[in-house]
């Protein structure tokens, strides 16, 4: 009896060395930051305004977002500061976007990445977006279909992506190609409506080095994806052969099996790139006044070609004369091809007048399931 | 710690020796091996990589030529015979040495990497004594031990190589462009970071002792370092072609951020996961570094299997200060180019200096299989 007894005391004492969850933290305790938006500050170009949201989880909150803001001279510093504004233990370890506002990424967004691929208690996957406007006001407003808006950003971006409207970059992507001399970064564009209630995904940030010059929008942003090699299947709209001069028609294919070769070629001095675009596609809509003839399918591809043809030539241009970015890495094609010719130029200074040759090859297989 | 002069009950098998063998290299080389490996060569860091591991498996039939000499010694036992008293023993002393840095370093890195990601606010005091002190245990266990840890370990750890692989199908080829284009210096440069990834082998001199059969140890190892090469190298291209080379130059354990690149259905945190089965890979190679240390040591000092056992307390408070020498990683990879360095000396000029010498004096038994 006595053994029985000395063993269940040992036991029961044991039992104490066996609780794990003598640091726990409450949920309650926690402000558990979803989104974070990155601003310059107002009126001080090296201060940074770093904005968190979270769901509020006190049972009976008026709100059920919790949205703080606080400024720094490094983004760490502000999230400091913010403690001060909560009485809970702020987290930014569960951050599912980075969004940065417009300004902040002209003046370059280089200097706030660190912090986010060094921290090993962030998500270093999680996806990094560019606001038209502020971050802060993106973050701030009120959506009707769904209260948590960060959540609701990463999924609008994660759906959008699957018809290559916009690309899906991680903060180790863009910090990768941040310090990668040779190709230079793009993101995803995000835009508040009008009536301040719900978010667009309009299209891509074009970069330069690390400063935002300027946006491709709709069409141009497919067309880049998929001159990028990045699109897996997109949907285009365009003017049907059967269009006349003051009625115009439309149609739309699914495209897929995408690819894009880039030959870089060097004739003498002179420097040329070659891009073909290659895919398969399956006619959607199309308006129709009689049945399909072969050859229609002949004029229609050929239709699509030209079209495509213009909105990539519309693509090259805006990269190279406006926004001197070159995201589809045409430098290391070349550095590749011919790494002699490479050393002896400045490529930023020649790629505005390199030419770009563009064609493309797409064929309609499948138009449904009427003619 | 008993003698291993060779009896029944002290004895591996073959299969044992290819875990002790791929456990004593599979370690922290992985994890920092394309970082490391690049800075050198560049986007040619593969074929430093593949260059290093074929540069290894001709100095394996040194040490398997000593085993047949002297089948059921160790280097301790030898050494002394073939090159004399002094010189025997500074190269005992040596290798003594070389596995007390290997164990104190990876013993460091460990830390470092566990106290990264897992475990932030535990202070890396009690991460190296909690290792050391199983270390110790498992070497005191003597051969039979390590070996059967071995064995459990490979099998727990060889399925999570497959989480490698997903991310692979996003290698850009152009990232490992231009081949060749670093030149052959960097590229033979790099072989001596890459030398680090395969150090581990040298626990030759020590388990081939329990080898019945000599004649297949050459067989054994030679395929043990051939599967390690090839896994490193393609590693380091999936590495590079998926990252690139500029932005591993900023990031520490590359591998971890390659696998945390891709998303997993099912899956949070894979990286986590990964790394966390990946610890006891290190754990091994710190226990084989230990063991062979504590063995030779009790062999070179002569001690009784009473005291032997005990040699391992006061190697343990050696290895705890050495690891706790570096202040931080950058000065770790240092350390880590100086084992390199070493290792040269140690695991592949000594037993080729040795194996050469005692063919030429005819010491041990004569080498009978001429085939």
């Amino acid at each position: 009896m006595k053994r029985y007894v000395i063993g269940l005391a040992v036991m029961l004492a044991l039992s104490l060395t066996l609780t794990g969850c003598w640091d726990a933290k409450q949920l309650q305790d926690m402000y558990m930051s979803y989104g974070i938006g990155i601003d310059t500050a107002e009126g001080q170009s090296n201060m940074v305004t770093v904005t968190l949201t979270a769901p509020t989880l006190t049972e009976g909150a008026k709100e059920q977002l919790q949205i703080l803001s606080s400024q720094g001279h490094s983004i760490d510093e502000a999230i400091n500061d913010m403690q001060a504004k909560s009485h809970q233990i702020i987290s930014v370890a569960h951050d599912r976007v980075l969004v940065i506002g417009e300004q902040a990424a002209k003046n370059g967004i280089s200097e706030y990445l660190d912090t986010f691929v060094r921290n090993p208690s962030i998500r270093n996957d999680m996806y990094v977006t560019v606001a038209k406007g502020k971050a802060e006001e993106l973050l701030n407003i009120q959506l009707k279909q769904d209260p948590f808006i960060a959540l609701y950003l990463t999924q609008l971006l994660e759906k959008n992506r699957r018809l290559s409207k916009v690309p899906l970059v991680t903060v180790v992507d863009l910090f990768g190609k941040m310090v990668d001399k040779d190709s230079d970064p793009v993101l995803p564009y995000v835009e508040v409506t009008e009536g301040r209630d719900g978010l667009i995904a309009r299209g891509i940030a074009v970069f330069a080095d690390d400063k935002y010059k300027g946006n491709l929008l709709n069409d141009g942003a497919v067309v880049f994806m998929m001159m990028s090699n990045k699109a897996k299947s997109v949907n285009l709209t365009y003017k049907s052969f059967k269009s006349t001069e003051n009625d115009d028609v439309y149609s739309t294919v699914n495209i897929h099996g995408i690819s894009n070769d880039i030959k870089c070629r060097l004739n003498g001095d002179k420097l040329s790139i070659d891009m073909k675009i290659k895919g398969d596609a399956d006619l959607i809509e199309h308006k129709v006044t009689r049945p399909l003839s072969e050859s229609d399918i002949g004029r229609e591809e050929q239709a699509l070609e030209r079209e495509l043809i213009n909105d990539m030539n519309d693509v090259m241009r805006k990269l190279q004369k406006e926004y001197r970015s070159d995201p589809l890495g045409l430098c290391r094609c070349v550095k590749i091809e011919y790494p002699d010719y490479y050393d002896s130029i400045d490529w930023k200074s020649i790629y505005p007048d390199v030419d770009v040759n563009i064609s493309a090859e797409i064929n309609i297989n499948r138009i449904g399931t009427s003619s | 710690m008993v003698n291993p002069n060779l009896n029944k009950d002290d004895s591996i098998s073959l299969w044992q020796l290819f875990a002790i063998l791929e456990n004593s290299i599979l370690g922290t080389g992985l994890l920092n091996i394309a970082k490391t490996v690049s800075k050198v060569s560049g986007q040619d860091a593969w074929i430093s990589t593949l260059l290093a591991g074929f540069i290894i498996i001709p100095f394996l039939w040194c040490y398997s030529s000593l085993s047949r000499r002297f089948p059921g010694h160790t280097l301790v036992d030898y050494s002394t015979r073939i090159i004399g008293k002094l010189l025997g023993n500074m190269v005992n002393i040596s290798y003594i040495l070389f596995e007390i840095l290997i164990a104190a370093l990876v013993l460091r890195i460990m830390a470092d990497f566990i106290s990264t990601w897992f475990l932030p606010n535990t202070p890396i005091e009690s991460l190296l004594i909690i290792t050391l002190f199983l270390v110790i245990y498992m070497s005191q266990g003597g051969i039979r031990t390590v070996a059967r840890t071995s064995e459990v370990i490979l099998f727990l750890v060889v399925p999570f190589i497959i989480l490698l692989i997903p991310p692979a199908t996003r290698i850009e080829i152009n990232n490992l462009k231009p081949v060749l284009q670093s030149g052959y210096v960097n590229i033979i440069k790099g072989s001596i970071p890459a030398l680090y990834s395969f150090y581990g082998f040298e626990v030759l001199f020590i388990a081939s002792a329990f080898i019945s059969d000599t004649k297949k140890i050459f067989r054994t190892s030679a395929m043990c370092i051939s599967i390690n090469v090839v896994f490193y190298t393609l590693v380091v291209i999936a590495i590079i072609g998926v990252m690139g080379t500029e932005i591993l130059k900023y990031i520490n354990y590359p591998t971890i951020y390659y696998i945390k690149s891709e998303r997993f259905p099912f899956f949070e945190r894979v990286d986590l996961f990964f790394a966390f089965f990946w610890t006891f890979n290190i754990f091994m190679t710190i226990g084989i570094a230990f063991y062979s240390a504590a063995l030779s040591m009790s062999q070179l000092l002569n001690l009784k299997p009473k005291y032997g056992r005990n040699i391992g307390w006061m190697l343990a408070i050696a290895v705890y200060f050495i690891a706790k020498i570096p202040k931080n990683s950058i000065e770790v990879a240092r350390y880590m180019l100086y084992i390199s360095y070493m290792g040269i000396v140690v695991a592949m000029l000594i037993p080729l200096i040795l194996a050469v010498t005692a063919a030429i004096r005819h010491i041990g038994i004569k080498d009978d299989d001429k085939a």
